[in-house]
């Protein structure tokens, strides 16, 4: 292996041997005699293996064995001996010339000794010199509700986490830690369980199998190198203690889900009102009555004729009041002295929100966490855990169903008598249809697998050196059955006397069916030689490692039609002919290779250092680029530990800074090549379709990552023992961002990229972008008597701005991505609504400009309306502020919860897809400018939003919404049951809960954390909850 | 200590296996140029690749849905949407041409034929540089050189005809670490010209004459490089390209260019199809292929374009009524007799208005008391069922008419699978022959040549000889009128009024549909409407405005066309 080794890391390799075999063989001090003993917990009184024993001033020790046994020489009989074991006490004995000690210690409760996991490691609180945030796992577990990432919203200072949709398994929230860095991807690494880049993600873990998640922020993220310039969020799940008999946990948990926010529709008569108003603008001399008569309006409005002149509300007609979602868990955890174990099985079930839908989505997942000692120097671990989601869904999305439901025409009837469904709005797309299984099923089950052997090798010829190392091999299988089936809707025939319904056959003429399949694959090696020494008042840590990853995915599709009945949806029995089958497939390798190591000291508990340096190799770039370095370090001062330091009230103070270099790699690979893509059947030769080639990419050699330097600047204050403050500011500054050139290559020079499709232009490292802010974390804790009481509250404010974007240089300075936000949009400014033919020529106008349209200002002052006048928007829809609150409290048997979270300054463009193509907002249709209503405070209708121009003709900021919220995102009232010794449980809870229990927003129409321009998502849910949680 | 030896190296031995020196040496899963160019039927597919265009608006059509050719071709919104033949139903960036709002920052789906042609025009060249590394003979490197520079002369053209003068990139493959500023300097529309001619001259013979076993119908050929000469050197001629100067020079030339094509004898009209002309007419845009064809686009069901069908039928029968004719076609459309509509003695009723008209309006327009698809069309109101009164009556005409052009009638309007398989004609001889005639007149006047190709078009749709006798100011008006009649809805009309310079009359006409009305007795009344409001056409207008993003991507040296 070493000779693989780049020559830096042989060089610290070489170091640390050397050191190391020196102390090995390090002359001793004269002996003074053999010293025996025990270490127990005090509290339980079990021994605790692994504790640190060494005379005080040498670097003389031992570490306690399986039954917490010790043995050690003595320097001399008035020794000091010191005893310390991560979250207990330290505690210092003097031998006094005893030769035996039986020692207890005690764990130590109070935050600053709470284990926190770092980067390939741990430690003590109060011993962090970096912007690292821990969260137990139990906090997690409040108001159930059914993806992981949607439960660090408000809970994790610096994490922005928005949820876009509340489809039962396409609920994942877009989580950014500090903000958004870069054009490219701007998540974060998930490790679980030291895992990097785990498959399956975080997102769907059961949160009653999570022990903490600690989020970097900072340069301490460099450890993860390449990947880290985003941030890391670790994972871990819970393990076996020896100490403790059993456990077995059950959770049971019951909710009811319903859209935190749906738009009301314009009803029939409005609608009516503005289609005759669409006409009127296109041929004004026929008049405001051209499409219907006010007679016709009059009978939308009065239900007099429900079937020619109905009044149909279509998101009450698909949408049930609510959907039903439960989750179960039960845990086992316990173990002795040679093994421990946490097992886990949960389910949760979820359907969907449509009324009689197939929607469903069901998770099983089970987890097996094992440790074994194999001797009392060498342990094992051995983890095993799988999930399987059964996801059923309509074979039309969630996006066409609410596309569908905004669209289709309230004066068209939802059903004909007799149940009979309409034909909406086109192709038959009646949403109360479309979204059962009438229109067939999409079955999308995965699976997914994650394996993982470590084990942890105290070498016992040379005290605090250890061997780690693990081996994990995750895989995902997914699969993907959608079998469309034609569906029947009814049209009303007038001709007929009565009048008739004839049924109309809708979607593909034929069944069809497209099957695929996509494995995934991670395997990832890791070997590290750790050093934990005392020499006097320092405490060295030290490691370096090895790790390797290979990631693969493998994909195929199959498609056939021409099946000649619905039911059976299987390939063999699809149409024989060539134009009734297709094919496709794909696949995939990346690989990573990777050095990496860490050096601390703690000296006194009072200075603080640490330095990390991470060398990764990436096959996602070209040979001789593929290498990078990435730095870091960070150090802290315990002032309040500083003799000098006597202020009373204030129990710990500590500054802390760390800087460092960080890399993101999550780029399309190979883009250093010119590569081709295949254009199937996209020519025709003598009637034939033939496939083509067509360049897909231009090489780019140089590409290499982007690196990010990041700086964090902390203070950490306890005042009163119980209020704990901690504040931070950082800043980031990306460089060698990768961004196309798409501004300044001209088209001319036939680089082009093509619409909505991979881009031609490569990536280059030539962007810039700088993020800075700042973050406060505040606790309080109180108990008075019964009553205790616990506040928090969390607020990062964080300001990305573009240094360098390819803007082109012939934009005005008003346009310039340069020093606003990324991903901030290019609008026209509105300034009210003509009102009347005088206001057309009071202000500049567009052609075709008529009263009820939007006033555009003339930003450059030239008279005349140009694409000049665009501005460019100094807020995004990524928040520059999040927020939470929390609020604890507990009187007897009674425990309350409350989670306030929000967020502020962003903004979201939401533009519907309205006119004569569908329906509109009420609040829109309500408050129109029209020709009786000159007042309105909207623009006037017409014919599609998407070529009006009041719309996306000239995309303005009329429709940029101001997202800010303030949520109720969490609350939750528990009772706990008093121990009921007969039954044999030592615990029983019953609570009641709510998620996103009420949204304080001035956006009425849609969820603030939406991220659709059109609007057009399955809802976010409020979910309320009744639980039980068994101890036994 | 043994035991211990034993674990580590146990540690040891599991994890750190796999450092093979090769382990980030991962193969691409795409193909590279490296694959393409060495493989003889890789290469022509790229070759064949230049046919088509990538989409650069929402509004085109992407890799599912057959990129766009030359020009725009079958589409939702067609390219006669945005003239005075029709109004689109669905706007579709539409509008905004047809209301005079084309600008630099909002051109819909026009300008984006810079972008297009340029990066096609880039392929070309690519081709052209690697084509000599494929292993084939010279004959075949002879003949796909030939092909690629057709092509690159078809793009030059596309940009030729929207934007008039272009830049010019030779044989230039650009890499990302060019200077671009190079190909900044538009050159005359003459400079031009001569270049899109001197590369056509140079393939013309080099091309094969017919297709064949090696050389598959769809492909370029000699004949399909003389009809673009013919229609490059006609535009050339025209008054918006000669800044008004009328060059009889000129206009020889590409009478010349029309009448080599003439002279090859190898095309004819399509006279076969139907005993009935009318009938004969419409199979010709649904038949594929014909002796009238001269260079095409063909689609089959598994390689279609749009769902023209479902797009342009009528709301009664499930159609979303797309393309919709203008009124302001339809009276363009002689009496059966040969007389205009506006003449007293053509016997034109306004109250009965469809009768005994030329044989073609029947076979590209569907209006009211059409027979279609068993039973006739119904625009009238009250109650009609392909009126607003019809079934989903958001996709009725706002015209009053629908388009038969093009259309299958024998596929079901459910038959998703068979729709948009008509061919689209870049060249058919029809127009090769108004061509000639177009370009004799304005050189020469009137002669009998002239009178032989108009009376040919005329005589093989049903329609009487020309008058004798016409002035070489009537001619033209004539065959003005006959290029918008016989070739409707293919592409010329936007490019004919404007080389005309005639745009600024025919374009601020008012957008005209029909309304029907009838009585209880059945009696039709037949009434004028604005289908569109807002129809204007600006001086900027004649040529498309070169996107803002380009210009500010060039820092204003690329020069905008004027008045935008």
């Amino acid at each position: 292996m070493m000779k693989h080794l780049p020559k830096i890391t042989k060089i610290v390799v070489m170091a640390l041997l050397v050191t190391t075999s020196q102390l090995n063989v390090a002359p001793l001090f004269a002996q003074a005699g053999e010293i025996t003993g025990t270490v127990r917990s005090l509290d339980e009184g079990t021994p605790i293996p692994g504790v640190s024993i060494f005379f005080k001033g040498t670097t003389i020790g031992t570490t306690s064995d399986q039954d917490g046994k010790f043995v050690l020489n003595a320097p001399n009989k008035d020794a000091i001996v010191v005893f310390s074991f991560i979250g207990y006490k330290t505690l210092e004995i003097p031998l006094n010339g005893q030769s035996t000690l039986e020692v207890s210690l005690e764990s130590d409760i109070s935050t600053l000794s709470e284990i926190v996991v770092v980067g390939y490691g741990e430690t003590k609180k109060q011993s962090l010199t970096s912007a690292i945030t821990s969260v137990k796992g139990e906090q997690f577990v409040k108001s159930p509700q059914p993806n992981l990432s949607n439960s660090f919203a408000g809970r994790v200072s610096g994490v922005i986490a928005n949820s876009a949709a509340g489809e039962p398994g396409f609920d994942n929230a877009r989580i950014l830690i500090r903000g958004q860095s870069t054009t490219g991807n701007n998540s974060p690494l998930i490790v679980i369980d030291g895992v990097a880049n785990r498959l399956g993600g975080l997102e769907r873990l059961d949160p009653n199998d999570i022990e903490s998640v600690s989020v970097l922020k900072d340069a301490s993220a460099a450890i993860y190198g390449a990947q880290a310039a985003n941030g890391v969020i670790l994972i871990t799940t819970k393990r076996g203690t020896s100490s403790a008999g059993p456990v077995v946990n059950f959770s049971y948990n019951q909710g009811l889900a319903r859209p935190t926010r749906l738009p009301e529709m314009a009803d029939a008569a409005t609608y009516a009102t503005i289609l005759n108003e669409i006409q009127y603008y296109r041929s004004s001399a026929g008049g405001l009555n051209q499409i219907y008569s006010d007679d016709e309006i009059e009978k939308f409005r009065n239900g007099s004729d429900p079937v020619n002149y109905p009044n149909s509300n279509w998101i009450d007609a698909v949408m049930k009041p609510y959907s039903l979602l439960d989750q179960q868990n039960l845990s086992i955890a316990g173990g002795g002295n040679d093994a421990q174990y946490f097992v886990s099985v949960g389910r949760r079930h979820q359907t969907g929100i449509y009324e009689n839908t197939n929607l469903n989505f069901e998770q099983w997942n089970v987890r097996s966490n094992i440790d074994v000692n194999i001797s009392k120097n060498f342990k094992l671990g051995i983890d095993l855990s799988g999930r399987n989601e059964d996801r059923v869904y309509p074979t039309e999305s969630a996006g066409s169903i609410f596309r569908s439901a905004f669209r289709t025409y309230p004066t068209l009837p939802v059903y004909y008598p007799g149940n009979l469904p309409s034909p909406g709005i086109e192709a038959g797309l009646n949403p109360v249809v479309i979204s059962t299984a009438a229109a067939g099923s999409d079955k999308q089950p995965r699976t997914v697998i994650n394996t993982l052997l470590s084990l942890d090798y105290k070498l016992p010829f040379v005290a605090g050196l250890s061997l780690k190392g693990f081996y994990a091999y995750d895989r995902v299988f997914e699969s993907r059955k959608r079998f469309r089936t034609p569906w029947t809707v009814y049209t009303l025939n007038n001709s007929t006397s009565p009048v008739t319904f004839d049924p109309t056959v809708r979607g593909p003429l034929t069944p069809e069916l497209t099957q695929g399949q996509r494995t995934d694959l991670l395997a990832t090696g890791n070997f590290s030689i750790n050093y934990e020494k005392t020499l006097g008042e320092t405490e060295l840590k030290a490691f370096v490692a090895y790790e390797q990853n290979v990631q693969e995915a493998n994909w195929f599709e199959t498609f056939r039609r021409g099946f000649l009945s619905p039911a059976i949806p299987e390939i063999d029995l699809g149409g024989s002919a060539p134009e009734e089958r297709t094919n496709s497939g794909n696949s995939e390798r990346f690989t990573r290779r990777n050095y990496f190591g860490r050096v601390s000291a703690d000296l006194k508990s009072k200075y603080l250092a640490e330095i990390q340096f991470r060398y990764d190799g990436s096959s996602k770039f070209m040979k001789g680029n593929q290498y990078g370095f990435f730095p870091s370090a960070s150090v802290g001062w315990r002032i309040s530990e500083e003799s000098w330091f006597r202020v009373g009230a204030i129990n710990n103070l500590k500054l802390r800074a760390s800087y460092g270099l960080l890399g993101n790699d999550r780029i399309r690979p190979f883009q250093y090549l010119n590569t081709f893509n295949l254009r199937t059947a996209n020519y025709v030769w003598n009637g034939t379709p033939i496939p083509t080639f067509g360049i897909s990419q231009l090489a780019n050699p140089d590409i290499t990552w982007e690196t990010a330097v990041k700086l964090d600047v902390g203070i950490e204050t306890i005042i009163l023992k119980n209020l704990t403050l901690e504040l931070d500011y950082f800043s980031e500054r990306r460089t060698d961002l990768l961004i196309p050139r798409t501004g300044s290559i001209p088209m001319v020079s036939g680089i082009v990229n093509e619409y909505n499709a991979s881009a031609i232009i490569p990536d280059e490292n030539i962007g810039e972008v700088k993020n800075s802010g700042f973050e406060a974390q505040v606790s309080y804790d109180r108990t008075i008597g019964k009553l205790s009481l616990n506040a928090g509250g969390n607020f990062t404010y964080n300001k990305s701005e573009v240094i360098f974007i390819d803007d082109p240089d012939g934009i005005p300075a008003h346009q310039r991505r340069e020093g606003k936000p990324l991903g901030s949009q290019l609008l026209y400014e509105t300034q009210g609504i003509f009102r009347d033919a005088e206001d057309l020529t009071a202000y500049p106008s567009l052609a075709g400009n008529r009263p009820g349209d939007l006033i555009f200002k003339d930003v450059d002052n030239d008279g005349v309306i140009t694409a000049n006048d665009r501005v460019r928007e100094s807020l995004s829809n990524v928040p520059q502020i999040v927020y939470g609150f929390t609020l604890g409290a507990g009187f007897g048997n009674f425990d309350l919860m409350v989670l306030l979270q929000g967020q502020a300054r962003s903004v979201q463009y939401v533009l519907t897809e309205a006119g004569e193509v569908g329906n509109y907002f009420n609040s829109w249709a309500e408050n129109r400018w029209s020709p009786s209503n000159p007042n309105g405070s909207y623009p006037r209708v017409d014919v599609r939003t998407s070529s009006s121009i009041n719309g996306a003709l000239y995309r303005n900021d009329f429709w940029l919404y101001n997202t800010s919220f303030m949520r109720i995102k969490n609350i939750e009232l528990g009772y706990n049951i008093p121990s009921a010794e007969r039954i044999r449980l030592s615990g029983a809870r019953v609570y009641v809960s709510a998620f996103n229990l009420a949204t304080f927003s001035k956006v009425r129409d849609f969820d603030p954390e939406g991220q659709s321009e059109s609007a057009q998502f399955y809802p976010q849910q409020q979910i309320f909850n009744v639980g039980v949680n068994l101890k036994f | 200590m043994k035991k211990h030896i034993i674990y580590t190296l146990v540690a040891l031995s599991l994890l750190s296996n796999g450092c093979d020196s090769d382990f980030l040496d991962v193969k691409p899963t795409t193909l590279t140029d490296e694959a393409i160019w060495k493989d003889p039927a890789l290469a022509e597919a790229a070759i064949a690749n230049l046919y088509t265009g990538i989409r650069l608006t929402e509004k085109e059509a992407s890799q599912g849905e057959r990129y766009i050719g030359f020009g725009r071709g079958f589409h939702w919104a067609m390219f006669a949407s945005i003239t005075d033949e029709a109004v689109y139903s669905n706007d579709d960036q539409t509008y905004l041409v047809q209301r005079g709002q084309l600008s630099p920052s909002n051109f819909g789906w026009t300008s984006t034929v810079w972008g297009r042609s340029y990066r096609v025009i880039r392929e070309a060249n690519l081709a052209l540089s690697k084509i000599t590394e494929t292993p084939i003979t010279e004959e075949r490197r002879a003949m796909l050189q030939a092909e690629i520079r057709f092509v690159r002369a078809y793009r030059y053209f596309d940009l030729l005809k929207g934007f008039g003068g272009v830049p010019l990139l030779g044989d230039a493959v650009t890499q990302l670490t060019d200077d671009f500023s190079q190909f900044y300097e538009r050159k005359t529309i003459e400079e031009t010209v001569d270049y899109i001619v001197s590369e056509l001259d140079a393939v013309i013979g080099v091309l094969p004459d017919d297709p064949g076993s090696t050389w598959k119908r769809g492909r370029a050929t000699t004949p399909a490089a003389m009809a673009l000469k013919s229609r490059v050197l006609l535009y050339a001629a025209s008054p918006l390209y000669t800044d008004g100067a009328d060059d009889a020079a000129k206009w020889q030339k590409a009478a010349d260019a029309a009448q080599d094509i003439i002279d090859l004898n190898k095309f004819s009209l399509v006279k076969n199809l139907s005993a009935d002309p009318s009938e004969n007419y419409r199979l010709l845009f649904v038949s594929t292929p014909t002796q009238e064809d001269i260079f095409f686009r063909e689609y089959t069901n598994t390689s279609p374009s749009m769902a023209m069908e479902r797009m342009n039928a009528p709301n009664g029968y499930g159609g979303w009524g797309g393309n919709t004719p203008m009124q302001n076609l339809v009276d363009d459309y002689e009496m059966e007799n040969g007389l205009p509509v506006s003449d007293p003695a053509s016997g034109y009723d306004p109250q009965n208005p469809y009768m005994d008209r030329d044989p073609r309006f029947y076979a590209t327009i569907l209006f009211n008391g059409a027979a279609y698809r068993g039973r006739q069309v119904e625009t009238f109101l009250p109650s009609g069922k392909d009126s607003p009164d019809g079934n989903e009556p958001w996709n009725t005409s706002p015209t009053g008419y629908y388009l038969r052009k093009f259309l299958k009638e024998s596929i079901s309007l459910d038959d998703w699978n068979n729709m948009g398989t008509a061919t689209w004609r870049y060249f058919r001889y029809a127009e090769i022959l108004l061509n000639y005639a177009e370009a004799q007149n304005e050189a020469t006047g009137p002669d009998q040549s002239i009178y032989d190709a108009v009376n040919a078009v005329r005589e093989r749709a049903g329609m009487p000889a020309l008058p004798a006798g016409l002035s070489k100011e009537q001619m033209r008006q004539r065959i003005w009128n006959e290029r918008r009649i016989e070739l409707a809805y293919e592409e010329h009309r936007y490019f004919d009024v404007r080389r005309w310079m005639v745009a600024e009359i025919e374009e601020n006409q008012i957008a005209q549909g029909i309304s029907i009305t009838r009585a209880g007795n059945g009696t039709l009344t037949y009434q004028l409407k604005e289908a569109l409001g807002g129809k204007k056409f600006l001086p900027q207008h004649y040529w498309f405005p070169i996107p803002q993003d380009e210009i500010n991507a060039s820092n204003g040296a690329i020069e905008q066309n004027p008045f935008y």
